[in-house]
């Protein structure tokens, strides 16, 4: 059910020549950029991304070896970080005798820099042990202007850029954490909270590689990978809030059945924790059974080359780096995939139709498929008319009906913002047409059985405030 | 056959329904006006000297042998000697419970005789003319008829027919079982003080909107999809009927025992336990769900004898299980094939329904709650009965369970007699159409509206503004138009 390289784009693979020449790798996980420096710069620095053609290549000064590279929403400006306590700005786009210009910075107090993240086109985020700092870069002049910074603690801190979101880990474990929006040249703390990761002596510290942040069904999780000495890992859901009064909530726990290190993608709001020992990928669906907070994973899969690679190029091996939401990189072969969800083999792999059925159901862009699926199911009679019912009333929502529910939640100031879900529609008509005249018109079908799922159906229009289009051949039907 | 040990299902808590009606002034009890009942098998007569032995139960119990036998002899020479005067006679078929009756006028009393099971059995009663003078009962016979054809198919319900006890050769097992049920059964009876209802016996529905009633229709369909050995499923909102898929033979019957015995005596528990209201649960069988014993003794569930076509030819008596599932005021009532030989309802399945019902049935019962509570109807000032016979439906203000308030007076006697002698003289059971307005000597106004087999009965009372006919006719009009509009047809 997971393709590996529908998308991909070659890059030159770290390496280190006896002649002095080095080359290293940065991904820029805001950005979506890989970054290859040739000699630190010297001999080039090349960008790229699976989502568009645009290849950046130009030529720095070789100031050391960077521990990060990072790149401007516009993709004009470049942060690397080449020393400890500062950052260096490099101007993409002006040059002088080939070589890029730069600028440095560094944080008020001099101190390390934990972390440089590009908040807007021209703001720098840099965050130390102490603070976090906002710089605002004047291209054209060549400085920086501190336009906001804040005292905070921090041990490690994590940039989310689609909604902008700073989480910073502080405390006796590290295990609590500060979440920060940086928007509007301003920083608007939200509520902290504490996480269980599984903390015993033999790991003291709640580390900066067993958290990430993502967006699934329109809300922002903070995910927690707890270790147990005895059990499996877990992989713990944070929900964090639209506004700034109310702590994040535990929500879920993935139980992944394994232990050790794991690579995490989030592709089309399903979670997928792939396992390298045993070549295995977990997908869980957080609402397939919503109301429970422990999940077992929906499938267990195996990632499958796309077609056009050919060798097929080695699945799982040590040298993979995963990147949310879908990124692979090989760093042996030098290849940087897309990992995608190929939902037509979600019938061989789900083998409960309902279940099956609500999956695609909330995937993006498969309506068809839903529709076909649909009425094959319908015809065979793999589902009970409890099942029809659940399904119906998932689909024949309108828009209407949304903007209700959310009307009710919306009472505290959001602060909070990230990418909305949007729900499968089917309107009254696409459903006579694709589902209710198909059934009708099959004559090996039971008539009651046909009139029961119309039945189901005009219910749950009714059930979901929906009134229903005269629907002038079903009811004759009846 | 079940033991007589089987639980006493059909009479638990009597003292309640008895409180209930001494509240009540639209009924009365029958056995305070009762002379006497029996139930005969003249075959088991017939010899000289053994005549006493067609007695099969005779009420009241104290009566000589000597009378029983009398009394049952005139009956059945009554029935013999009209016999003569029947020249096409109709045939009793097999599918209706249209019983064979005759009728007897006397100074004091008023006899009623049927004839059931091909005329094998003859079951009679008589009302003392003045005990139901001070009753304030006015006696019309077909309601008696009525009444007594209820008590029959009563007894069938639970213990099948007469016939089916072979009691040519256990000829006291059946008395026995004819004296347990009639001997607690015929002192609960109730009369209605308007006969008419009796005589009619619709089941009352309850009205709700389309979209609702989709509910109530697609959760049953869901659960006989779910539980395919659910034969039959009946759907009660408090004591009014949504949905049904009985005979219509056995609906009255089953209908006045759940609404008059079953569902009265279970309210007790539910009020107490008002902490876990929205939970479902089985009116009768066991409590205990959660282990796989056996259903023994006091948690079997109650067998009960209904008829069934699935064959589509003519209908014939069946045994079901009877499975009733209540949760905040809405009663599933499932019927289950019943064999002796196979594995029955288990708790497995009684668990597995549960679970599947629960939630379902407290969304569906809540918003049933939800309409009907919003809909406050104005208490009238008329009393009336709707009947269609087509859906066996009945409303009555008179009713003794009615929601419908009047703030009418009950009628007097008198005018409950002219109601009665009205239907019985002036409008024909054969006719579709009719209609019929009357004034009593007390300036009560009885309009009888027949349209399409739909009865509607108006019972006005006297009014300044309804001196003339022209007046009661543009007040008919009124009261169909703004409270039968939906059923009723102008």
């Amino acid at each position: 059910m997971l393709e590996l390289g529908l998308k991909f784009i070659n890059f030159e693979p770290d390496r280190s020549f006896n002649d002095g020449n080095i080359t290293r790798n940065y991904f820029d996980a805001s950005s979506q950029r890989i970054c290859t420096m040739r000699n630190n710069g010297a001999l080039g620095l090349t960008s790229k991304s699976l989502e568009n053609d645009k290849i950046t290549s130009v030529r720095t000064r070789d100031r050391g070896e960077p521990s990060t590279v990072k790149f401007s929403v516009d993709g004009r400006l470049c942060a690397t970080q080449r020393t400890a306590t500062s950052a260096d700005v490099i101007f993409l786009e002006k040059t002088e005798n080939n070589l890029c210009l730069e600028m440095t910075v560094t944080a008020k107090s001099k101190e390390p820099l934990l972390a440089v993240e590009w908040v807007a086109n021209n703001q720098l985020l840099l965050v130390t042990n102490h603070s976090a700092e906002l710089l605002y870069i004047n291209e054209d002049k060549k400085t920086s202007k501190v336009l906001k910074s804040t005292n905070v603690n921090a041990a490690w801190a994590i940039f989310y850029a689609p909604s902008q979101l700073l989480l910073i880990a502080n405390g006796a474990s590290c295990s609590n954490l500060q979440p920060i929006i940086v928007a509007h040249s301003n920083f608007t703390r939200m509520k902290n909270f504490e996480v269980d990761f599984g903390g015993s002596l033999s790991r003291e510290n709640f580390l900066e590689k067993d958290a990430t942040i993502a967006t699934i069904y329109g809300k922002v999780y903070v995910m927690v990978l707890r270790y147990s000495v005895r059990n499996s890992s877990m992989l713990d859901l944070y929900e964090m809030p639209f506004d700034a009064t109310n702590p994040a909530i535990f929500k879920y726990s993935l139980i992944l059945g394994f232990n050790g290190q794991c690579g995490i993608h989030v592709i089309d709001n399903l979670i997928i924790v792939h396992h390298q020992p045993t070549c295995k990928s977990l997908i869980f669906d957080i609402q397939v059974s919503s109301n429970s907070k422990s999940h077992s994973p929906l499938v267990t899969t195996t990632i499958e080359p796309h077609i056009q690679h050919q060798p097929p190029p080695y699945l799982y091996t040590p040298f993979w780096f995963t990147f949310l939401p879908n990124v692979v990189i090989d760093s042996n072969s030098g290849i940087m995939y897309s990992l995608d969800l190929k939902n037509s083999k979600c019938m061989i792999e789900i083998s409960e139709k309902n279940t099956m059925l609500e999956y695609l159901i909330r995937r993006k862009n498969e309506k068809k498929l839903f529709i076909t699926s649909f009425l094959n199911c319908l015809r065979a009679r793999a589902l009970s008319l409890r099942q029809i019912r659940r399904i119906f009333s998932m689909i024949s929502k309108t828009k209407e009906s949304f903007a209700k529910n959310e009307k009710d939640s919306k009472a505290p100031i959001i602060v909070l913002n990230c990418e909305k879900y949007e729900e499968l529609q089917i309107s009254q008509q696409e459903m006579q047409s694709s589902i209710l005249i198909p059934l009708r018109e099959d004559t090996s079908l039971n008539e009651g059985y046909v009139a029961n799922i119309m039945l189901q159906y005009l219910r749950c229009l009714y059930d979901n405030n929906v009134q229903p289009e005269s629907l002038k051949l079903s009811t004759s039907a009846m | 056959m079940e033991s007589i040990t089987n639980p006493l299902y059909f009479f638990t808590g009597s003292s309640s329904t008895q409180n209930h009606s001494s509240t009540s002034s639209n009924v009365i009890r029958f056995i305070d006006i009762l002379d006497f009942f029996f139930i005969a098998h003249p075959a088991s007569g017939r010899k000289e000297g053994e005549e006493h032995k067609r007695i099969m139960y005779f009420h009241p119990k104290g009566e000589s042998v000597d009378r029983q036998t009398e009394v049952t002899g005139f009956a059945e020479a009554v029935v013999n000697f009209t016999d003569n005067f029947l020249t096409s006679r109709e045939i009793n078929s097999h599918d209706s419970d249209n019983f064979d009756y005759r009728t007897v006028s006397t100074q004091k009393t008023e006899h009623v005789y049927i004839q059931i099971e091909d005329n094998n059995f003859l079951m009679g009663v008589a009302l003392s003319k003045q005990l139901a003078n001070v009753s304030e009962y006015p006696l019309f016979q077909p309601a008696i008829r009525s009444i007594l054809c209820d008590a029959y198919k009563m007894f069938r319900m639970f213990f099948g027919t007469y016939s089916s006890f072979n009691h040519q050769e256990n000829d006291s097992k059946f008395k026995d079982r004819l004296d347990f049920f009639f001997s607690r059964s015929v002192p609960l009876l109730k009369c209605h003080k308007m006969p008419l209802l009796d005589h009619l016996g619709g089941v009352e529905f309850l009205r709700m909107s389309g979209p609702l009633y989709l509910n109530v229709v697609s959760l049953i369909n869901e659960l006989q999809e779910e539980f395919q050995q659910i034969d039959k499923i009946m759907f009660l909102y408090q004591d009014k009927l949504l949905y049904y898929q009985l005979s219509r033979r056995d609906l009255p019957t089953i209908f006045r025992y759940l609404t008059q015995n079953l569902l009265p005596n279970s309210i007790g528990p539910e009020l107490e336990g008002a902490n876990n209201r929205a939970k479902g649960r089985y009116l009768r069988g066991p409590i205990e769900l959660s282990t796989d014993e056996p259903l023994l003794g006091d948690e079997s569930l109650p067998v009960v004898h209904l008829f069934d076509n699935q064959n589509g030819e003519d209908e014939y008596l069946q045994r079901y299980q009877m499975l009733v599932y209540r949760c905040l005021n809405s009663t599933v009532c499932m019927f289950v094939k019943y064999n002796t030989e196979n594995t029955n309802v288990s708790r497995r399945l009684l668990r597995n329904i549960d679970q599947f019902l629960e939630s379902e049935l407290s969304q569906v019962a809540n918003r049933i709650g939800e309409e009907i509570g919003s809909e406050v109807s104005e208490p009238t000032d008329f009393h009336y009965i709707y009947f269609n016979p087509s859906s066996l439906s009945m409303t009555s203000s008179l009713s003794s369970r009615s929601s419908s308030s009047s703030k009418v007076a009950i009628p007097p006697v008198e005018v409950n007699r002219l109601v009665c002698d009205t239907i019985g003289k002036f409008i024909s059971d054969s006719e579709e159409f009719g209609e019929c307005f009357v004034k009593s000597e007390t300036d009560w106004w009885i309009v009888v509206k027949k349209v399409n087999s739909r009865l509607l009965v108006l019972i006005i009372p006297p009014s300044s503004s309804t001196s003339s006919l022209a007046d009661i006719q543009s007040k008919t009009s009124h009261i169909v138009r703004h409270h039968f509009d939906a059923i009723f047809f102008t």
